[in-house]
């Protein structure tokens, strides 16, 4: 099936790319392409060692009044006594951005789909076994199994913005569907709702936008004790006056505060199919501006617990992109 | 003289009916005349939305009125409502494909709602008919500025600065886009002109205040 989508929206964009009138003044079609590397290291944990991701995404805009978007996100696992896994992300997206007189400014519609024919999950299950004398620590036994998944994410959500961009209200819904592909465990439902608003300040030279993840789980079997998640984030963009040689166009800090456990980020076409709950995330980052590429570097760090709190760590990413437009 | 007769009263109807279309003609281009000042009226009077109903009569008439769809055009840009006039000068854009009114017309209402792309596009078929258009370049300026195409702007403030060499509001996309791409001191002298055609200028004041 992934394979079939991925094919029905890349003979088409490829089509589209190839005929797109680039840089021309009669130019319709936009393309752009975008490309980012994450390395995570973990720390504190017993199962967790790091892991590295690779995305590039294509995307294609239709003057100001679609978008369409396709991508790839591949994720390598490294345990500390299991084997490594892989995962492949399909990313698919269209919107398409309206103009109504009865509203002052733009509202977007758009629709992603991310899918996942092999959602590989490493899970570790400890048990605690009292000390062999008083005063001793527990003695914690892992045993980790890797379990076989699929993964379907259905995510549409609506964005307004009015003209003079001072202000944003968005709504966003997904539903994740983790599927058990060996049957070993009954499916799991996601559904997440995430509103959001932001607003300019400082002359339109700064940005702040509040986000809250609301995240309802079907099953407690695959996510024991939790049956939803809740959490805010908080994101604040600095645009720079001028910029110098090496000086950025912006910078960036964001806090997640709260729980989240497989959330959906649209905003960075990010799906948490991790079987641990995020309880802390913070992130400081910059953009450069160089005609037509941009340069992003990040670096997030997030706080993790294991289902059975046994397992509490860190995790210390650093995230650098590229985008390029013709 | 039965024949000759026939012949008169055709003349005779002939006669009342040009008589008759002519009064009617007349009263509809004065029905029309009244339309239009209207319109004007209620345009100086800032009632933007009355002042395109004046004329919506004239829009339901066939042949299409190609200056009804410009002014209406203009009135819907006017009151804030950007698609209705986007629509209307695409209207008046079918009807003469040549218009530059109504290609500068409709870059208005597009730059309104940030469809810089696409207000980019009707200024360069303007600037094709007429390759100095002032305010097709000041416009496209405002899209190349809004698209963060720095360097475009740059070149494109140098040409048109070479044809209107005393304009300040070219001077200051010039200046905005040498300050982007780390050219500050090159910056300041084009404010500095900017600040000998106009002195009071709070932009290029602040920036050789820094």
């Amino acid at each position: 099936m992934s394979k079939r989508l991925s094919k029905l929206f890349i003979v088409p964009l490829l089509a589209l790319l190839m005929s797109a009138q680039i840089n021309a003044d009669e130019a319709i079609w936009y393309p752009s392409a975008f490309i980012s590397y994450t390395k995570s290291e973990f720390s504190g944990s017993d199962s967790h060692k790091n892991k590295s991701e690779l995305a590039a995404f294509v995307k294609l805009d239709y003057l100001e009044e679609y978008s369409f978007s396709i991508g790839n996100i591949k994720q390598n696992n490294n345990f500390r006594s299991s084997p490594k896994t892989s995962n492949s992300l399909m990313f698919l997206s269209a919107a398409k951005h309206t103009y109504p007189d009865s509203l002052p400014g733009k509202l977007s519609y758009r629709f992603d789909l991310y899918d996942q024919k092999e959602n590989k999950l490493t899970i570790a299950t400890r048990i605690q076994t009292p000390g062999p004398g008083p005063g001793s620590p527990p003695v914690v036994t892992i045993t980790t199994q890797v379990l076989n998944d699929s993964l379907r994410v259905y995510n549409p959500s609506l964005y307004f913005i009015n003209h003079e961009k001072t202000y944003s209200l968005g709504l966003g819904y997904s539903y994740s569907d983790y599927d058990s592909t060996d049957n070993t465990r009954p499916p799991l439902k996601v559904k997440q709702l995430t509103p959001s608003i932001g607003f300019a300040f400082n002359d339109s030279m700064d940005w702040m936008q509040v986000r809250y993840f609301k995240i309802d789980l079907s099953n407690e079997q695959r996510s024991p004790g939790v049956v939803g998640t809740g959490a805010t984030e908080i994101k604040w963009t600095h645009w720079l006056s001028e910029n110098g040689k090496y000086k950025p166009d912006y910078i960036q800090v964001a806090v997640v505060g709260g729980e989240r456990l497989y959330a959906v980020d649209a905003d960075v076409n990010k799906v948490y199919n991790f079987i641990d709950k995020q309880t802390l995330s913070y992130s400081i980052g910059a953009n450069w501006k160089s005609n037509n590429s941009e340069y992003f570097i990040y670096l997030v760090n997030e706080e993790y617990e294991s289902a059975d709190k046994l397992d509490v760590y860190d995790s210390m990413s650093l995230y650098a992109a590229f985008k390029y437009r013709w | 003289m039965q024949h000759l007769n026939i012949d008169g009263e055709k003349m005779k109807a002939k006669v009342i009916l040009s008589l008759m279309a002519s009064f009617l003609i007349s009263n509809a281009c004065f029905a029309n005349n009244d339309a239009w000042q209207r319109s004007y009226t209620l345009e100086a009077a800032g009632q933007y939305i009355a002042a395109a109903e004046a004329i919506e009569p004239i829009l339901k008439q066939t042949p299409s009125n190609e200056f009804a769809e410009l002014r209406s055009g203009w009135l819907h840009y006017l009151a804030a409502n950007y698609s209705r006039s986007i629509s209307h000068y695409q209207t008046a854009l079918k009807i003469n494909n040549l218009s530059i009114d109504a290609m500068l017309g409709i870059s208005l209402p597009l730059m309104a709602q940030s469809r810089w792309r696409e207000a980019s596009r009707y200024l360069n078929d303007v600037i094709k008919q007429s390759k100095w258009n002032y305010y097709a370049h000041t416009r496209l300026m405002t899209c190349e500025e809004n698209m963060k195409k720095w360097q475009e702007l740059k070149k494109h403030t140098e040409e048109v600065l070479l044809r209107y060499p005393s304009d300040a509001t070219v001077l200051v996309y010039m200046a905005r886009a040498q300050a982007k791409t780390n050219e500050g001191e090159k910056a300041k002298e084009t404010y500095k002109k900017v600040l000998q055609r106009y002195p009071t200028h709070l932009e290029a004041t602040k920036f050789l205040a820094k």
